[in-house]
């Protein structure tokens, strides 16, 4: 099949015919026809030799053919031998399939360029106060950014959260959420709409621009279709926007949002008030460390002309790339390490059995060498089979990513990409096939060296190769250590993410989120037009509520908890001249109804609540948080004190002091907050919290109900638990952290297969060593303690080598999770601790089983 | 056993062989082994063919398609594959001797006359 010549069999036939009519002159000459036959093979030389210089010239894919027949002769083997082939595969499968699936998720997040034209053009901008990246920058500063820096070919700017509100447009009123932007964001990005035309710069006049970009999915439901939107007029929170254009399906950028309304020209806020992020696209060739060296100098000259807001404030650049996956970069990249380790006790294992079977093997490689087979060609058929094994194993590890693309999901999620595409595609077949060849090569490479490297007159003697298994046998033991280092490791970072996580959850946040509803209420224009009217309506929602059955008490707030960690607002007290930023004290600024603090347990610790007495036209009241009341009035009573806050000269009296809560996250200390009188400002919006006897959810109806109002006068959306919202927030971490246990639990099991192996062969090697002992009087108990103490050294050394091993990688995870205190013994321990249990597990059953084994029989064997 | 120094020997005499070879088979169709003894013999035993470089050599000028082969009856009634010149191989031949002899003429002068010891 091969060959495109003569046939070897004819070149053979030749030489023959060619010795045979020697042989005859030669008789003729007088001699024998063993001494003839003889001598014409002498005369012609190496008759092999000439046969296969035939060969190869008349074989020109020779590499190929060879490759082939390694290829044939490592399924026989492998066939040969189902067993240890399934095992082995299996326990790769899980270490290839594992790392394919982290790596097309480090690809999608973080290599894979995003989906704008030029993406290493763009740029985010945020401020920072002091060297430390603090949020949003304000609306002059943006200004003054735009005018002055020349890096940028543009700089665009949205605000950085999504704003809700009602549509009005549909047959019920909906909540939809808007991002505001420049009318050039898109036109930066370069992205354009799917429908219509984008914002031109001519639209953004004033400060009601009234021109909006739909959402595919909104325009869909509302108007049936994106074409069919474009050019209509939409109704968000009562006032009317024109319909420019719809975006893409799926369109998302930074925030969530239906749909993106363009702000005006003046954007009218302080030059304090910050809640702008920035998005530019540098100019050709201007790098991003040029455009930071000329924003920094703009900021210098801000700080001078503005030294009440612009303190200590710089604007820092960073690509938009990074930029979106800061949160997810790091943990991304350790749970790929350790997905990479866990292979790598994998390949330990089977390294580990392939050195084994090695050794049955010898025999075969020693005949082969003796026939004159080079090194170099058995080494290469060795690592055909391993290779082969290790692809069989990434075809079965294609699987194990595809179960694990749940997980993944919620992964990506953890980050702001949005999600392109099915996740195995070409890129994780061909990081699947890559890994699988080199996991071959890593496993086969050493078994197949050592298998190799003979002395071939000495085993041929004697017919043992017990140097040979000696360091077989030192080596595997070093596997093994080598496991267990790197188990350790993995289960150490385990478990000091678990104990941060378990120290998250029970976190006190302040308030009792259990037994608690939330939900939003939205006036609807038109309705209740002056804030009294406004308050007064809520008023009267508010005593519905809480006549409800099933309703311990219900209260308002502007924003919730954990949910909306914004508005934080400068405070001072009233004799005091306003502070700079940077002196001052900022407070989360949120608006309640009485009752707020009883319904969420918030305990108060001097004064009173609100009641109905703060209506508007009194005079201004402020309930101050602990830590607020500390930083404002230290060592003194605050109450009947006041206090400015946030823009404006209103006077706040002090009235109570309520305990401190964690409104923005639950690992950051409480921050301080302020609380007034959700009757004096008459918002149109506020949030609803009840408290429930029985479970939260059950409660949704039945409010929905009561709030359904047939002249659509109030819109009640978005009802959830408290608890969700404080889970919700763990969600990522927790992802990471079952990760992380994941792959540390796969480690353990591997590591304690490994081990048994070791040990199973070691005892299988001794029995009759372990027989005669017995033999002699030794109890079973000794003979455990001696497999079990050779176990344990392996164990110990293991360890020894995984503490050192630990330390950078809790470094790692310190700059990784914010909060983690110094080296906790308890956790490192209780990890070595789990490590050692399964260790003496899979030490003991080799152990148990040696001195169950028949005396007399291995004696016999003997 | 061929050695490196073997190797390096029938590389050097490889177009060398090839035109003996030919030569040979101007005389009409022969076996390798007639070949081999008629290059000793003509060469009064100066030329010793080796015979393991013999066939590999008949085999490349067979894949060139200077000779071709058939198989055939000796002279003492064995089976020998037989070959003999082709007409490209005629053209080769002559080509190759004239280059042949231009390159020893050209060594001559280079070399010099022969000098007489003594």
């Amino acid at each position: 099949m091969w060959r495109h010549g003569r046939a070897q069999e004819d070149f053979s036939e030749e030489i023959r015919a060619h010795l045979e009519m020697e042989t005859d002159r030669l008789r003729g000459e007088g001699l024998s026809e063993a001494e003839a036959s003889a001598q014409a093979r002498r005369e012609f030389g190496n008759v092999t030799r000439v046969e296969e210089r035939f060969y190869e010239s008349n074989h020109i894919f020779l590499a190929l053919e060879v490759a082939c027949c390694d290829l044939r002769y490592a399924l026989r083997t492998l066939a040969k031998n189902p067993g240890f082939a399934t095992v082995a595969a299996l326990v790769l499968a899980l270490g290839i399939g594992s790392a394919t699936a982290l790596f097309t998720t480090v690809d999608r997040a973080l290599l894979r360029a995003i989906p704008f034209p030029e993406p290493d053009r763009l740029v985010a901008g945020q401020k920072s106060i002091n060297g430390v990246p603090s949020g949003p920058v304000s609306g002059p500063d943006y200004y003054d950014y735009r005018a002055q820096c020349k890096s940028f070919e543009s700089l665009a700017a949205l605000v950085s959260i999504s704003v809700p509100g009602t549509i009005t447009d549909g047959p019920e009123p909906e909540l939809a959420r808007v991002s505001f932007v420049t009318w050039d964001l898109f036109r930066t990005l370069g992205v354009t709409p799917a429908a219509g035309r984008p914002f031109a710069p001519d639209e953004a006049k004033g400060s009601d621009a009234a021109r909006v970009m739909l959402s595919d999915g909104l325009a869909s439901r509302l108007f049936g279709g994106a074409r069919q939107a474009v050019g209509k007029t939409l109704h968000w929170n009562n006032h009317a926007y024109q319909i420019v254009g719809v975006m893409r399906r799926g369109f998302r950028f930074l925030i969530d949002a239906d749909l993106w309304i363009l702000m005006g020209r003046d954007i009218g806020d302080a030059r304090d008030q910050h809640n702008y992020t920035l998005i530019g696209r540098l100019k050709p060739g201007v790098t991003l460390r040029q455009a930071q060296l000329e924003a920094d100098g703009l900021s210098k000259v801000l700080e001078r002309e503005y030294p009440a807001s612009n303190t200590g404030k710089l604007l820092q650049l960073t690509g938009l790339h990074a930029y979106m996956v800061t949160d997810v970069r790091t943990s991304l990249l350790l749970l790929m390490a350790a997905s990479v380790l866990v292979l790598l006790i994998a390949c330990g294992n089977v390294a580990g059995l392939l050195l084994a079977r090695g050794q049955l093997r010898i025999p075969e490689m020693a005949m082969r060498t003796a026939l004159g087979a080079p090194r170099g060609r058995l080494v290469r058929q060795l690592l055909t089979e391993s290779v082969l094994l290790t692809m069989f194993a990434g075809a079965l590890g294609i699987g194990v990513a595809y179960a694990l693309q749940g997980l993944l999901t919620r992964l990506l999620s953890l980050g702001q990409i949005e999600g392109q595409g099915p996740l195995l595609d070409g890129v994780a077949l061909l990081f699947s096939l890559g890994a699988s060849i080199a996991t071959g090569i890593l496993v086969g490479v050493v078994p197949a060296l050592r298998m190799t490297a003979l002395n071939l007159a000495h085993h041929l003697k004697t017919g043992s190769h017990s140097t040979e298994e000696a360091h077989s046998t030192r080596l595997r033991g070093s596997l093994v250590v080598l496991q267990v280092a790197v188990s350790a490791v993995l289960l150490i970072g385990s478990a000091t993410l678990i104990h941060e996580l378990a120290k998250l959850v029970s976190t006190d946040p302040g308030f009792a989120p259990d037994h608690v509803l939330t939900g939003r209420l939205q006036i609807q224009r038109g309705r209740e037009a002056t804030a009294v009217q406004r308050s007064a309506y809520f008023a009267s929602l508010l005593q519905e509520i809480q006549g409800q059955p099933g309703v311990v008490s219900a209260a308002f707030v502007s924003l919730l908890p954990i949910e909306d960690p914004f508005n934080d607002w400068p405070i001072w007290p009233a004799d005091q001249p306003r502070p700079a930023n940077k002196d001052a004290v900022f407070a989360f600024a949120r608006w309640v109804s009485s009752g707020y603090f009883d319904t969420m347990r918030i305990p108060l610790l001097r004064g009173r609540d609100i009641d109905a007495s703060d209506i508007a036209g009194r005079r201004h009241v402020v309930i101050l948080s602990k830590g607020a009341t500390e930083k404002l009035f230290p060592n003194q009573n605050p109450i009947a004190r006041t206090v400015h806050a946030g823009w404006n000269d209103t006077d706040y009296e002090v009235i109570g002091v309520v305990g401190d809560a964690r409104l923005a996250t639950l690992s950051d200390s409480p921050m301080p907050a302020f609380y007034l009188s959700a009757a004096q400002a008459g918002s149109a919006e506020m949030r609803v919290v009840v408290r429930t006897s029985g479970n939260p959810p059950d409660m949704i109806s039945p409010l929905r109900r009561l709030l359904k109002r047939n002249d659509g006068s109030i819109l009640f959306s978005e009802p959830v638990p408290m608890e969700s919202i404080l889970d919700k927030s763990l969600a990522g971490y927790r992802t990471i952290v079952l990760s992380a246990g994941v792959f540390s639990a796969l480690a353990l099991i591997l590591t304690a297969v490994g081990l048994y192996g070791v040990l199973a062969y070691y005892v299988s090697q001794r029995r009759n060593e372990i027989a005669i002992r017995m033999a002699l009087g030794a109890t079973q108990g000794r003979i455990l303690g001696m497999i079990l103490g050779r176990g344990m050294v392996l164990v110990g050394a293991g360890l020894v080598l995984g503490a050192a091993g630990a330390y950078p990688e809790l470094q790692l995870i310190r700059g990784m999770v914010v909060g983690v205190e110094t080296l906790n013994l308890a956790t490192c321990l209780s990890a070595a601790i789990v490590l050692c249990a399964a260790s003496m597990l899979a030490c003991f059953l080799p152990a148990w089983r040696a001195t169950r084994g028949g005396l007399l029989a291995a004696l016999r064997e003997e | 056993m061929s050695t490196q120094a073997d190797n390096e020997r029938i590389a050097l005499l490889q177009g060398t062989l090839d035109l003996l070879i030919l030569r040979t088979l101007v005389f009409g169709a022969d076996h390798g082994l007639g070949i081999a003894r008629a290059i000793q013999k003509q060469s009064d035993d100066v030329l010793l063919v080796d015979h393991g470089s013999l066939y590999p050599a008949l085999q490349r000028l067979e894949n060139q398609g200077w000779i071709s082969a058939h198989w055939g009856v000796s002279s003492n009634n064995r089976k020998a594959r037989f070959y003999e010149l082709t007409k490209s191989g005629r053209q080769h031949l002559v080509h190759e001797t004239s280059q042949w002899r231009k390159l020893v003429f050209a060594i001559g002068l280079v070399l010099g006359p022969e000098e007489v010891e003594g």
